[in-house]
């Protein structure tokens, strides 16, 4: 269960941005995906989320608890590369301490390791996989050990088409809360049942549904009865059902819906 | 216990194999062959190589604790996470770590035990073996504690106030130190007082006490004065590892993650 309350923050606490914009965001029993373009924020939701960047206000709640009083609480996990260097050990070591630590057995995270073909990683450093290995990685310690919420970010960048689409079975099959950041539209539609957020220059739009996507619009400007206005520093946008300029569905990230529809 | 990941880690390390054991390996060198000592005398002998062991166990112990240093910052948002979303917590982080660090400095210094015995034994032509080898062991295992606290509250610091700018500069503080107390009291005889309040003092002393066999002058390069208190010493230097020790506790639980580029000098 996770539930973020009129939350904003900044990238260092100096900057005179706003990464989150009085975010609102609930998860309870479902899966959300949170899309959005490159520098929206979607990596720093997760990183406020998981106590790595500091919100200035709001309040977030992790599995019903303040987030700072959070401890102990391995029922969450996420993908990000850079929680997994308590050692500087090979991927090896990684993975048996980090199951130590999360109170589980390794030979999960080693047959998954296993199915995806990546056993070659086991003998290097983390800093020797490339950005590719380095995601999978994450991701499988991410979905291993039995996690109530996992936190993903852009989990199939970089991965190579095979491990792709056996990845995303792995994550529509997982039983937990998923929370789960993406630039690309593409896979949108095989999110069945995953509710969906916009986020743009760090304000939150939504909630959709993965699935509603073929349907979503994106138009230039104010329409009236439009699902959702989007007032960013580039223009005034609006998201429109069944009609509208810009069929998001079509385009592979919001980036490139932004340029057209900006044109 | 995830200190055998650290302990393996450290022992696997390169860096910290040539700087811990060669470079140590050649001071100890230096100081058998080409610095060169009376050996008409045996205790002189015995006095000059315990001088030479007492400053290099110091100064690998230090270089242990460098390269801890920099693996705690590096581990920053991992240690921010870990707290909240694993078992892991301060307390055990940094005792863990504390074990690590106390183990490999005593290997490492095993290792310089046997060297400085086998290159001044060489030079001498007799055997100049340390008296208490064991208590030496004991000695190194509690100095890479305090080296490993005082580096580690140093980088936290460094990582929750000033920035990672500074970090290069602040990790390489314990090593600065060694030198300065090391050598400068070569020289200039430091006094009594200071010797008991600083760990940088107080830790060749008594490596110094465990080779010689017998307690440390104060004047320890001309051999002179009244000998100190090998009690007093052992008090001072775990008085410090206490405090180290809250402190340590007290910076992690407020670790900040934080881009370990910023630490990038260029």
């Amino acid at each position: 269960m996770l539930e973020l309350d009129h939350v904003s923050a900044r990238y260092d606490g100096k900057s005179t941005k706003e990464a989150l914009n009085d975010v609102n965001l609930t998860l309870k029993n479902e899966k959300a995906v949170v899309v959005g373009p490159n520098g929206s924020g979607k990596t720093t939701l997760l990183k406020v989320i998981l106590g790595l960047v500091h919100n200035e206000s709001g309040k977030v709640s992790v599995m019903g608890h303040e987030l700072s009083r959070v401890q102990g609480e391995i029922r969450v996990s996420t993908n990000l590369a850079e929680v997994y260097r308590i050692i500087g050990g090979t991927v090896r070591d990684t993975i048996a301490v980090y199951s130590i630590l999360k109170g589980a057995d390794e030979s999960e995270v080693l047959n998954t390791i296993s199915d995806f073909g990546l056993d070659s990683i086991l003998r290097k450093k983390i800093y020797q996989l490339s950005s590719g290995e380095q995601k999978m990685l994450g991701n499988i310690l991410a979905l291993s050990f039995s996690p109530s919420l996992i936190l993903l970010d852009e989990p199939f960048d970089n991965v190579d088409q095979g491990r792709r689409v056996k990845l995303l079975r792995k994550v529509e099959e997982c039983g937990s809360e998923i929370l789960m950041n993406t630039h690309e539209l593409d896979i949108l539609p095989r999110l069945e049942n995953w509710a969906l957020y916009f986020i743009i220059e760090g304000r939150i739009f939504g909630r959709f549904s993965a699935s509603q996507v073929k349907r979503l619009f994106i138009n230039r400007g104010e329409v009236p009865g439009s699902l959702a206005s989007i007032d960013t520093s580039f223009g005034k946008f609006s998201i429109t059902q069944d009609e509208g300029m810009i069929p998001i569905a079509t385009a592979r990230n919001l980036n490139s819906i932004f340029d057209e529809v900006s044109q | 216990m995830i200190a055998r990941y650290f302990i393996k880690s450290l022992l696997l390390n390169k860096s910290l194999l040539g700087w811990g054991i060669g470079f140590m390996a050649f001071w100890i060198f230096m100081g058998a062959f080409v610095f060169g000592f009376n050996t008409d005398s045996r205790s002189g002998a015995l006095a000059y190589t315990s001088i030479w062991f007492s400053l290099i166990g110091l100064i690998s112990g230090s270089v242990v604790a460098t390269s801890i240093a920099h693996s705690v910052y590096y581990a920053n948002s991992s240690l921010s996470y870990a707290f909240r979303y694993t078992k892991l917590k301060p307390i055990s982080y940094i005792s863990e770590m504390m074990i690590s660090a106390s183990l490999v400095t005593a290997l490492i210094g095993g290792v310089v035990i046997l060297l400085s015995a086998g290159m001044f034994s060489a030079k001498a032509g007799y055997f100049l073996l340390p008296t208490y080898p064991e208590i030496s062991l004991v000695v190194l295992l509690t100095a890479g504690i305090f080296i490993f606290l005082l580096s580690c509250v140093l980088v936290l610091f460094a990582n929750n106030s000033l920035g990672l700018k500074s970090i290069s500069f602040i990790a390489l503080l314990p090593q600065l130190l060694s030198y300065l107390f090391g050598f400068s009291e070569l020289g200039v005889p430091l006094p009594s007082y200071i010797i008991y309040a600083s760990p940088f003092s107080e830790i060749p002393r008594l490596l110094f006490q465990t080779y010689y066999g017998e307690a440390s002058p104060l004047g320890i390069s001309s051999m002179s004065g009244p000998t100190l208190n090998p009690y007093l010493l052992s008090a001072g230097l775990l008085f410090w590892i206490v405090v180290l020790f809250m402190l340590a506790i007290y910076l992690i639980r407020r670790v900040r993650s934080g881009s370990i580029e910023e630490a990038r000098q260029i």
